[in-house]
């Protein structure tokens, strides 16, 4: 069973309570949960699942509602707020013709959004960045998932 | 003994530019593979998909000089080649963002690199699914034979 059915059986669980509890959903989950989540989207990324990705972000979203306060649900939130950019990237490379690279007219207000959220994004991304025929200056879809995730692991 | 030491001193000096020589010449070594090519950065795919349509159109128009004008060699290549080379029908980018697209699946991971570009090509030309997933089976079992290794079940 790989990790990201693993999420999903987990999950599953979490709504098998009795029917006469009032809050359907527990107080506690499950420490690892977060961490095999987050896996799966690590994972959906690396192969370039788009489909995949989007069904792990889903449960992520779903289960950062459900954890307690405290910092592992800020971290987990930042995390997931950094796979939600990488989502939007990974699913434009992989629907549209020229989806290997984005500029403001594919992607708009992408590149300054990264810039202002990410600081270093625009000194690493400097140096991948290409312009076409026309001068038009356009920015890898691969490197820009790659420092996201970066991000995640630091 | 001067003599000997002169020769010495050549030899050494001979040596020292040899391997200074071979420090600042870069190596070049083509993706066999989409393991590989997928390793690559995206400024390196896009100049490696660049320089192969390039070079595949280069040696199209040359066909008629190496083969003959009237020769099978250059009808087929008039008639088949042309239609499953990127001349003139796609751009860098595209090309790049295709065989990221279709290296995304493990399975297609060791059909080399000119294969992919072909069966992209007819792929985006609209060649009926069954065709091409003749070519894609052929293709995997070639790259598998390549490489030695068994070919991957999906």
């Amino acid at each position: 069973m790989d990790l990201t059915s693993a999420a999903f059986c987990i999950i599953s669980l979490l709504f098998a309570v009795p029917a006469r509890v009032d809050k359907p959903l527990p107080r506690r989950i499950p420490a690892i949960v977060p961490g095999i989540v987050l896996t799966a989207l690590h994972d959906a990324n690396a192969a370039s699942d788009s489909r995949r990705f989007d069904g792990a972000l889903a449960v992520a979203k779903f289960v950062v509602e459900v954890m307690p306060l405290g910092p592992q649900r800020n971290e987990f939130r930042r995390c997931i707020l950094i796979y939600q950019d990488i989502g939007a990237v990974l699913s434009y490379a992989m629907r549209e013709r020229s989806g290997a690279y984005f500029n403001d007219d594919s992607l708009p207000g992408m590149h300054d959004r990264l810039n202002a959220d990410y600081p270093g994004y625009d000194d690493y991304i400097a140096e991948f960045r290409v312009a076409d025929a026309k001068g038009t200056v356009l920015y890898p879809t691969a490197e820009t998932r790659k420092f996201l995730e970066d991000l995640i692991r630091r | 003994m001067k003599k000997l030491a002169v020769a010495i001193a050549l030899m050494l000096s001979a040596i020292v530019a040899n391997a200074a020589d071979r420090a600042t010449t870069p190596e070049i070594t083509p993706p066999a593979n989409g393991e590989e090519f997928l390793r690559l950065s995206s400024t390196e795919k896009l100049f490696w998909s660049i320089g192969y349509s390039q070079g595949y159109l280069d040696a199209l128009n040359k066909i008629d000089v190496a083969a003959g004008a009237n020769s099978a060699c250059a009808s087929l290549a008039a008639r088949t080649e042309r239609q499953s080379s990127t001349a003139g029908k796609m751009s860098g980018f595209e090309l790049v963002s295709g065989l990221e697209k279709f290296y995304a699946d493990p399975a297609n991971t060791l059909i080399p690199v000119g294969s992919a570009i072909r069966i992209y090509m007819l792929q985006a030309a609209g060649k009926d699914q069954t065709t091409i997933q003749e070519l894609i089976e052929t293709a995997r079992a070639l790259g598998a034979e390549s490489s030695h290794r068994p070919l991957a079940s999906k």
